[in-house]
């Protein structure tokens, strides 16, 4: 009884050590996320400046959740202390090794590319005809300021992140592509050439 | 005794542990547009950060180099032409296009990468949530540069001779575009 009561004593000792110690480590060692670092100042280079001509129609705006997890798989041995540690990282964390969750807020643009003059205007007495291109998916639109790191428990590398990013586009880009907008895209696209055109004549639009 | 100590323990650390539920994304938005890209940028950027003058008390230091890209495209907003905007007389063809202005930003992660990383002592490795926040960083630093570079003049100019080419194409043998006067 004596043993025993002189061993919980010095587990609560052990206990308090190890929390000064974490404490210490908490407020004076560890990199506090609140803590907010500024980026130096450098130089942005022009890599490549590009005529265009793309005319977007429709935009669409979506906001995803990626989740990646990954459990403890293996079984521990409770009678070991030396997995002790490891046991109790179990208990706090619901059995999670690893999590890494984000936000990802995107925006797909549909509408023509006519960067390649791909065009056609012919025209008789009373009618105008204009071939122009079909509407596809012009930008994918993502940015770190649309972008959160949710939770992020463990160590994770920077493909992983970006795995997990480019899931979110096509997810976007799936959600967009059931909602059928190219079509939407198509309607849009006729009734701006409409304007631009302000014809007398009947118009008649090709998209091939 | 101990047993009952390591339950516990244990009781406090399942009631402490946080295991966030993934939060519901927003309902999507779909918007008519009619946006004319007319020029496209693609800038690069060295994201870099020295923290060796932390406080003294933090052993060690941390050092990253990001480099990371983005893609502007400037042009002008189609749906602001109004059909007084537009005059028709004979063979001419006189319109007035909005100013220019940036119309799409990306920066995707597909274009980034960390291209020096460097922990010494007792600090913590760079998280996600670290870098993400230096892109962001960068990205704003883009942003603000951007008014340096000539993208809207040469939108605007790219803009001009697009509408002169189409409505010549239609047959007019004059056009005149007027430029709104950006605020």
């Amino acid at each position: 009884m004596k043993d025993l009561k002189k061993l919980v004593i010095n587990i609560l000792i052990l206990s308090f050590i190890a929390l000064i110690g974490y404490l210490v480590y908490l407020f004076f060692i560890k990199d506090n996320e609140s803590d907010s670092l500024i980026i130096d100042e450098t130089p942005m280079h022009i890599e490549s400046i590009r005529t265009i001509a793309e005319i977007s129609t429709v935009s669409f705006k979506d906001e995803v959740v990626m989740d990646s997890i990954e459990f403890f798989d293996s079984s521990i041995n409770l009678s070991n202390p030396l997995d002790w540690f490891e046991a109790s990282e179990r208990v706090y964390n619901r059995n999670v090794k690893r999590r890494l969750t984000i936000i990802v807020k995107g925006e797909i643009k549909y509408g023509i590319d006519l960067t390649s003059n791909n065009f056609k205007i012919s025209q008789n007495n009373d009618t105008l005809w204009l071939n122009i291109p079909k509407p596809k998916i012009l930008d994918i639109l993502v940015s770190p300021s649309e972008t959160e790191i949710f939770q992020e428990q463990g160590h994770w590398s920077d493909g992983a992140r970006r795995q997990l990013e480019n899931l979110a586009k096509r997810r976007i880009q799936f959600s967009a592509e059931n909602l059928n907008l190219d079509k939407k895209a198509t309607e849009n696209a006729e009734r701006l050439f409409r304007k631009l055109i302000n014809t007398q004549k009947e118009l008649i639009i090709y998209f091939e | 005794m101990i047993k009952s100590f390591l339950i516990f323990i244990l009781l406090i650390l399942v009631s402490c542990g946080e295991s966030k539920p993934p939060p519901n994304p927003e309902v999507f938005e779909i918007k008519n547009i009619g946006e004319l890209a007319t020029s496209e940028y693609t800038v690069g950027k060295i994201v870099k950060l020295d923290d060796s003058d932390a406080a003294w008390y933090k052993p060690g230091d941390r050092k990253i180099l990001i480099n990371c890209k983005a893609k502007i495209k400037a042009g002008i907003d189609l749906n602001q032409i109004k059909n007084s905007d537009i005059i028709i007389n004979g063979r001419t063809i006189e319109i007035i296009i909005p100013a220019a202005k940036v119309i799409s930003f990306t920066m995707d992660s597909k274009y980034s990468y960390t291209a020096m990383e460097s922990v010494s002592g007792l600090r913590d490795s760079f998280t996600q949530e670290e870098k993400n926040d230096f892109l962001r960083q960068g990205e704003k630093a883009i942003k603000k540069e951007l008014k340096n570079t000539k993208i809207l003049d040469e939108a605007t100019k790219n803009a001009e001779m697009f509408i002169e080419n189409f409505y010549k194409r239609m047959g007019y043998e004059e056009v005149i575009v007027n430029k709104t006067i950006p605020e």
